[in-house]
């Protein structure tokens, strides 16, 4: 089922906690709201379940407008932070609920709780109480719940946010499998831009209420739209600089920084000499001390801190009083740790330089 | 920690031990032996065979338990609804109708029987009204009979289900009842098959204490005219003490009243203890508004019974001021007399209810304080009794116990030819006995909030147990003490139970004037004790709330 997000608002007092967002999530989507906590984010859910009704705009499910169906008839399966299962029902009631208010034979509710624990891989532990689960069995079991209605469409509410790290791998896996296999349209609220970056087919990233960029996780990672997306989407390095010359046959911007000279890639068409930007690099596309090509950005400082990451070594380099520049050393196995105070050569290629507007 | 550690630890242990079993263990023991022996002291059945082949007892244990259960129905339709009301939707004047939950704080219970008998009785302001302007012949019986218990009762308790309901619902995550709603629940659906269900632990509790309270309460309708239930069985045996037989029976019933209260007990605990749902996270609710037609009846619903809860405050205060009020609707001659005559002229109950109620508080500080802190902190062996000997009392009634005193402390102490009973004293230790069990709980919880750690950090940076405890502990939890003490200290003056049996001349106290005034058909009088009692009701209320910073109320469970 496609779901459309058109020009919605909603307010707590003066507050608008969602502000004119408009968004469409195709059938069968995996579609990701990311954003900080108090973004709005999960308010957006909680109004795609009906649990607040907008103030403005409408919510459409394959066009048909929703905004006054209560939240029981919207059917929509709903997977909450805190699991919210029914402590005083045994994992079978719990999935069984739904079934007996739709007024389902009891051999139909028995087979078809039997098959949905089967399918989260919990066959056998129907008559446990939720206090005797695990906090990822209760999550399957909450994930269950929601999906023996063959729901049109599925809300997780940050459903891995109580679990271990090592659980929410596993149980991020299932989902993303499961989804797929039943080809259900499904939003997912999250704080972990890494959760968002492997399980989504589409992110929208959310701060204030308000939708920064929605695109695939490689699009939102390599080219962000925006200083916000950029900064918390991973780690970047950022550069205020000028344009300086535009070039679209070779697709490059020259950008002049309070360090020099530098080479971005021109993705925005319409920058123009003399237009205000921010440089953007990542730690992990810069070179320490590296022999490198003409083209390359290169800057100079000294090493004012080295942290070991095991995967990475992770430099902070000054280029210049009060500008830090970090940079990772990809195999530090094979690789002598600097002193701090170490002069460096920095390098990165203008491919994975990235210019973005500076917001006024 | 798993013993006190120093000697004066351990004294202190003892000490709080001797306390229990001589003044809360010993009297109940007594009353067993007292109901199981007979007048030569041997083992015997024949009391309660006795009991039980009486068919005017059987009778009124039979009218008790059906008072308890009627009552409990009423106080949980009107409580569950206004609990439900009060938390889950937004109306006007939802402020002002949340004060519902505390008036039976400021309205001692004797106070109120007497305030409704006033506007309410055969010549009552209501039926003075119905014969004078609407022709009646004959006044309408509102209040003798069960069915007058039943109202003042129900007037009486509804709060205390309310509270109890309150808090359990407070703790249900919202999020259950969304995942209800999720997979396609309904409004009353869903509060049948998941909300309710989720209050039981509290709404069990706040039912068996209105239980209890109903089945012991022998004021009530002795007040208006009915006598033949168990607990005024109880104390008319006791009290008018017409033969040895009949004064066992009151023994008998006494101790059956205890049976009772232990029975209930371990029914709630177990309940409570398999169904405890309160540790889940909760956020904060959203309060729904009401469609206009919902609203008007709801706003009605409240209206009408915040009506009838100030019934008794109005009934009182009129009578309390009304030279010769007789067959009109209001008085005519207005006088202060009545205060002067139990204030000024024999100033008697004010000083005896400042003194021992005083006395009581200083007992449960002493007492209770170091039990919190034994079953906060410690695992001292004993603590699980310890814990559940503070449920048996808040749950015995003090019907009861007045009765347990009596026969446990009429003998002379050692050294002396008087009893303890002869001393006034043993006013305050009942009084303290009754109500260890909010200092107890009050402690304990503000104990809980202190964190051991943030104890550990203060010893981390050189402090040394003791400068911990003044330092740290003392001034996180002392409010919580002292709420809990003044709150001791406003149920100790409206007691009306316990004290009425073990009262001799001199010692009489405020609500023991009013009961004795009003049976000796001083009606003026009783009610300006009732005013003066309210009014100090209702400045301890006022105290507490200043120094809690929010309204007082669940401590009833």
């Amino acid at each position: 089922m496609r779901i459309d997000i058109d020009n919605v608002t909603k307010r707590f007092g003066i507050l608008a906690a969602v502000s004119q967002i408009t968004l469409s999530i195709q059938e069968g989507e995996l579609f990701t709201l990311l954003g900080p906590s108090g973004c709005g984010k999960s308010t957006l859910l909680r109004l795609i379940a009906g649990f607040y009704n907008p103030d403005e705009g409408e919510i459409r499910f394959d066009g048909q407008r929703i905004n006054e169906v209560p939240p029981s008839d919207r059917g929509i399966g709903m997977v909450f932070q805190n699991f919210a299962l029914w402590p005083h029902m045994t994992a079978f009631e719990n999935i069984a609920y739904g079934l007996k208010l739709r007024k389902v034979g009891r051999a139909e509710i028995a087979s078809r709780v039997d098959s949905v624990l089967e399918n989260v891989k919990l066959a056998g532990l129907g008559d446990r109480y939720p206090g005797q689960l695990s906090g990822g069995q209760q999550q399957r079991i909450a994930l269950a719940r929601a999906l023996v209605l063959n729901p049109k469409i599925l809300l997780l509410d940050e459903p891995l946010s109580n679990l271990d790290a090592k659980i929410r791998v596993q149980v991020r896996q299932e989902i993303r499998k499961l989804q797929k296999e039943l080809g259900i349209t499904t939003m997912y609220v999250t704080h972990d831009q890494e959760e968002a970056l492997t399980l989504s087919d589409r992110i929208a990233v959310i701060n204030q209420g308000k939708v920064f960029q929605v695109g695939p996780p490689k699009t939102l990672y390599e080219r962000p739209a925006n200083r916000f997306v950029a900064d918390f989407i991973g780690i970047n390095n950022f550069l205020p600089g000028t344009i300086v010359a535009a070039s679209g046959e070779q697709r490059r911007l020259r950008v002049k920084t309070s360090i020099g000279e530098m080479s971005a890639l021109l993705e925005d068409v319409a920058f123009k000499p003399g237009d205000p930007c921010i440089l953007c690099i990542r730690p992990e596309n810069a070179r320490v001390n590296e022999a490198t090509t003409a083209d390359h950005n290169s800057m100079t400082g000294r090493v004012t801190f080295a942290a070991y990451l095991g995967n990475a070594l992770r430099y902070d380099v000054e280029l210049a009083p009060n500008l830090i520049f970090k940079v990772d050393i990809r195999d530090p196995w094979h690789h002598e740790v600097l002193p701090v105070g170490s002069q460096v050569i920095i390098s990165c290629p203008p491919t994975s330089t990235i210019a973005i507007r500076s917001e006024t | 920690m798993t013993l006190p550690r120093s000697f004066s630890a351990a004294f202190g242990f003892s000490l709080i031990w001797a306390f229990l079993i001589l003044f809360a263990i010993f009297p109940l023991v007594r009353i067993f032996y007292d109901a199981f022996t007979n007048e030569a002291g041997h083992l015997t059945l024949v009391n309660f065979y006795e009991f039980f082949t009486d068919s005017f007892y059987l009778r009124s244990l039979w009218k008790s338990l059906l008072l308890g259960v009627s009552v409990v129905f009423t106080t949980s339709v009107i409580g569950i609804a206004v609990a439900v009301l009060l938390i889950r939707y937004d109306f006007p004047g939802r402020n002002l109708f949340s004060y519902l939950t505390t008036l039976p704080l400021i309205l001692p219970p004797l106070v109120g029987v007497l305030g409704f008998v006033f506007i309410l009785g055969r010549a009552g302001t209501v039926n003075v009204i119905l014969m004078d302007w609407f022709g009646i012949e004959n006044p309408i019986n509102f209040m003798y009979g069960m069915h007058g218990v039943l109202l003042v009762e129900t007037i009486h308790l509804f709060p205390m289900m309310t509270l109890s309901v309150l808090d359990a619902l407070s703790k249900v995550d919202p999020a259950l009842e969304e995942a209800a709603q999720s997979v396609g629940a309904k409004s009353w659906r869903r509060f049948r098959d998941i909300t309710l269900p989720l209050t039981t632990p509290g709404y069990v509790s706040g039912a068996l204490l209105v239980f209890i309270w109903t089945f012991a309460d022998f004021i009530t309708p002795l007040v208006v005219g009915v006598q033949d239930l168990l607990a005024p069985q109880a104390y008319l045996n006791i009290v008018q003490f017409v033969d040895r037989r009949i004064f066992r029976m009151g023994i008998v019933i006494s101790a059956l009243l205890v049976v009772l209260a232990i029975l209930f007990v371990l029914a709630a605990r177990q309940y409570v203890a398999i169904k405890d749902y309160s540790s889940l996270a909760y956020t904060k609710v959203e309060r729904r508004r009401l469609s206009p037609l919902k609203q008007t009846v709801a706003i009605t619903f409240l209206t009408s019974l915040l009506i009838i809860s100030f019934i008794p405050q109005v009934g009182v205060l009129l009578a309390s001021v009304g030279r010769g009020w007789a067959l009109t609707p209001i008085p005519e001659v207005y006088t202060l007399e009545f205060f002067r005559q139990v204030s000024v002229e024999s100033p008697k109950f004010i000083i005896n209810s400042f003194l021992f109620s005083g006395l009581a508080v200083v007992f449960c500080l002493l007492i209770g304080v170091p039990m919190a802190w034994i079953l906060a902190r410690t695992k001292a062996p004993g603590r699980n009794t310890l814990d559940a000997l503070t449920t048996l009392i808040l749950a015995i009634s003090g019907t009861a116990i007045g009765i347990a005193y009596i026969r446990a402390f009429n003998f002379p102490l050692p050294f002396t030819d008087t009893s303890l009973t002869a001393m006034w004293i043993i006013l305050p230790l009942v009084l303290a006995v009754r109500r260890l069990p909010y200092t107890v709980r009050g402690s304990h919880s503000s104990l809980l909030l202190v964190h051991r750690s943030m104890e550990e950090a203060a010893e981390n940076v050189g402090a040394s147990k003791l400068r911990v405890f003044w330092d740290i502990t003392v001034p996180l939890v002392w409010k919580g003490i002292l709420v809990g003490a003044l709150f001791s200290f406003l149920t100790s003056i409206q007691e009306a139970s316990a004290t009425i049996f073990l009262t001799r001349g001199g010692w009489e106290m405020i609500p023991f004037g009013i009961f004795t005034f009003y049976i000796a058909g001083s009606q003026s009088q009783a009610a300006a004790l009732g005013v003066i009692l309210i009014a100090l009701c209702a400045l301890s209320l006022y105290v507490v709330n200043r120094i809690a910073g929010t309204r007082v109320g669940g401590l009833f469970g």
